[in-house]
């Protein structure tokens, strides 16, 4: 027997922008400490440790809806993470865990805050030399020197133990990159909950490779060395610094094999376009070189080269490629400026499958990996890089890096253009309405039911905005302060309509009662094709009765946070959450007799 | 006892993941015993999912350009008043 207090206040989560994305982030982080908790639960029992991985170590989560088209790469990414956490046996648990989550710590907003807990050791203050070092080279691996790694070994940490740091840093960006395109744009849109405020580190000249490499031999090693030959027909030297740890190093080039090896989606020359694109935006000169020499060989122009470096935008490739690497440039692990995510629908209308899309991201999540050996390693380049880095490209970046010292700005940067529009500045306006096009006329279709009106209204907001732009002090989002404006306009046509069209489905103020609760299928995204599904979804919607159909526009399809949709709305927080939750039940109700298993009804 | 009408009243906030934990502890005790609130649950959850990955009411990225120029045209021509 237990009461049930009221309903809680606030949440402070303001990150669960979308609870849908917010259920797949979960799954990914809880079980990612789980199989932590689980590997390191397993003790030395090595064969126990290695079921664990086996059994849980794996992308699978949150790729397993590609899971069919990608076989080989969802065991690859197995392997090496099995050999990674069994290579990191000379680290302490505490301390692996804490290396695979902190590479979150250098990506954005919901991403961050969700691994932050796991970054931290327990005292937040007694990190161990090996997670300061890790914690670098997350955030600043190009920064990273000879007399880091020497400090280390200085301090009893063995080659071996500092390699598998690398690594599991490594890993995590591959694991950050894929949950970043899975996850949607709003988690790396938002402002991190704690912004760390931290000086960008001194660069400083330093000598390469950071270790040798051994000359030890095995079958692995030799089998490694051969399979990468075949691919590359030679052995690039970060390859050669982790020949002592031959396990890691073997599942290391498998895992290659399956992102560069297959040409069912993208060509070999596509892929490693994109991995020349964002060795570039990472800084990385030797991976420059590397799939620089690459391209070479398979027949791309010098020019060709130097334009993907200086701009993919620019260069003259075909649009599917272009558009591709273009994106692909928002995944970069050495930030500089704001924060993105891949435009899908973007590069979906350039003409790329979806296959296409995972398997660039997948490339681009496996350069972000050897990225970060590189910087953690010093390989030194293996040819001449068609552009070099420089210390002032690094530095060119650090205004931008560095967290600003004003917050206002640091939250929505819309507050300053707003400011210049204010001034006089006409032309500013034009970022403001290129930012918020789509998600105002958004609100507006989905308000008003016709995409021509809505485009119609998507323009009246904007010029209502720039109207009234006096009248913004900032107090608030301009986001939010726009699609309140949206939400006006919408208000206004559907009232000078008769209203006819939205009460199909009953608005009993004083209780809802789901009617139908016979169990759904498995995967609704698999019963009906897209199309039907998105007719559906826009013809539920556009029955829900206007205040609840408003506040679902809102949080679920325009993602706003519930407190933003309640200042959006001028509705009290409580009322706001009851309106969302009365649009997804109506919602629920009009979608069920499509997507419920065919047994017989039961009721509430 | 935690009844379906009690859930149905506190399962937002469940669903979002700010529900307080001794109404997480009844809901999901709840949920162990009662069938329909369990499917009620799943079928919101799938609900959520599918009306955010819905791209419906998304405007095609190519028209963002021609509504931008007809704003700016607008905005230009008011400041010109």
């Amino acid at each position: 027997m237990c009461s049930v207090p009221t309903c809680p206040k606030a949440g402070s989560d303001g990150f669960l922008e979308n609870a849908g994305k917010w259920y797949q982030f979960q799954l990914y982080t809880s079980s990612l400490q789980h199989r932590m908790d689980s590997f390191v639960a397993a003790g030395d029992e090595s064969a126990e440790r290695s079921q664990v991985a086996t059994g849980h170590l794996t992308l699978s989560p949150i790729l397993s809806r590609i899971e069919p088209e990608f076989p080989a790469l969802i065991a690859a990414e197995e392997a090496l993470t099995r050999a990674i956490l069994e290579s990191a046996d000379l680290l302490s648990a505490s301390d692996q865990r804490v290396l695979l989550a902190t590479a979150g710590y250098a990506w954005p907003g919901a991403i961050s805050d969700r691994l932050a807990p796991f970054s931290k050791t327990s005292g937040g203050h007694d990190q161990s030399a090996v997670v300061r070092f890790g914690r670098k080279l997350a955030r600043y691996g190009p920064w990273c020197t000879k007399a880091d790694c020497d400090e280390l070994t200085g301090a009893g940490y063995p080659e071996i133990a500092v390699i598998a740091a690398v690594a599991l840093v490594a890993l995590g960006h591959f694991r950050c990159t894929v949950a970043a395109h899975l996850l949607g744009p709003e988690w790396l849109n938002e402002k991190p909950a704690t912004t760390e405020k931290e000086k960008v580190p001194q660069w400083k000249e330093t000598t390469s490779p950071f270790f040798s490499s051994s000359h030890c031999t095995s079958d692995a090693l030799d089998f490694a060395f051969a399979q990468i030959r075949a691919l590359f027909g030679f052995v690039p030297s970060l390859v050669q610094l982790q020949s002592w740890v031959p396990n890691l190093l073997a599942t290391e080039v498998r895992l290659l094999d399956a992102v560069f090896g297959p040409e069912e989606h993208l060509s070999q020359i596509q892929k490693h376009r994109v991995a020349f694109r964002l060795a570039a935006a990472n800084c990385s000169n030797y991976l420059v070189a590397l799939h620089g020499e690459m391209l070479t060989l398979i027949g791309s122009t010098p020019n060709e080269i130097l334009d993907l470096f200086d701009n993919p935008e620019a260069a003259s490739l075909p649009e599917p490629d272009r558009a591709l690497c273009s994106e692909i440039t928002k995944l970069r692990i050495v930030q500089r400026g704001g924060y993105a995510a891949v435009d899908r629908k973007l590069l979906v209308n350039a003409g790329l499958t979806e296959a296409q899309i995972v398997e660039g991201i997948v490339t681009a999540a496996f350069t972000n990996l050897l990225s970060t050996l590189q910087f953690g390693l010093g390989a030194t380049p293996d040819f001449p890089p068609a552009r070099m880095f420089h210390v002032k490209d690094l530095y060119l970046s650090e205004e931008e890096t560095r967290p600003t010292q004003n917050e206002n700005r640091l939250e929505d940067p819309d507050i300053e253009i707003a400011a210049r529009v204010k001034a006089g500045e006409t032309d500013a306006f034009e970022q403001l309405v290129r930012s918020h096009t789509r998600r105002v006329f958004r609100t507006l279709y989905g308000l008003v039911g016709n995409a021509e009106e809505a485009r119609d209204a998507t323009q009246d907001t904007f010029l209502k905005a720039f109207e009234h732009i006096d009248k913004f002090e900032g107090r608030s989002k301009f986001s939010t302060w726009l699609t309140s404006i949206a939400v006006n306009t919408g208000t206004e046509i559907l009232r000078r309509r008769r209203p006819v069209e939205s009460l199909d489905i009953e608005d009993d103020e004083h209780g809802f009662r789901p009617r139908q609760v016979r169990s759904w299928v498995d995967n609704p995204e698999e019963a009906l094709a897209k199309s039907q599904m998105d007719d559906l979804v826009r013809q539920g919607v556009l029955r829900l009765p206007e205040k609840y159909r408003t506040a679902l526009l809102l949080r679920d399809i325009n993602q706003l946070s519930t407190e933003d949709a309640a200042e959006a709305m001028g509705l009290s927080l409580p009322a706001t959450k009851a309106r969302i939750l009365r649009g997804r039940l109506m919602l629920r109700e009009s979608l069920a007799p499509h997507l419920s298993k065919s047994e017989g009804d039961r009721h509430v | 006892m935690f009844s379906c009408a009690d859930f149905l009243a506190e399962f937002g906030d469940y669903l979002e993941g700010c529900a307080k934990p001794e109404i997480k502890s009844c809901i999901e005790e709840h949920l162990r015993e009662c069938k329909s609130c369990q499917v009620i649950i799943d079928s919101t959850c799938k609900t959520i999912r599918i009306v955010t990955e819905s791209e419906t009411f998304t405007l095609p990225a190519g028209d963002v350009e021609p509504i931008v120029e007809n704003v700016m045209t607008r905005v230009r021509k008011l400041n010109a008043t």
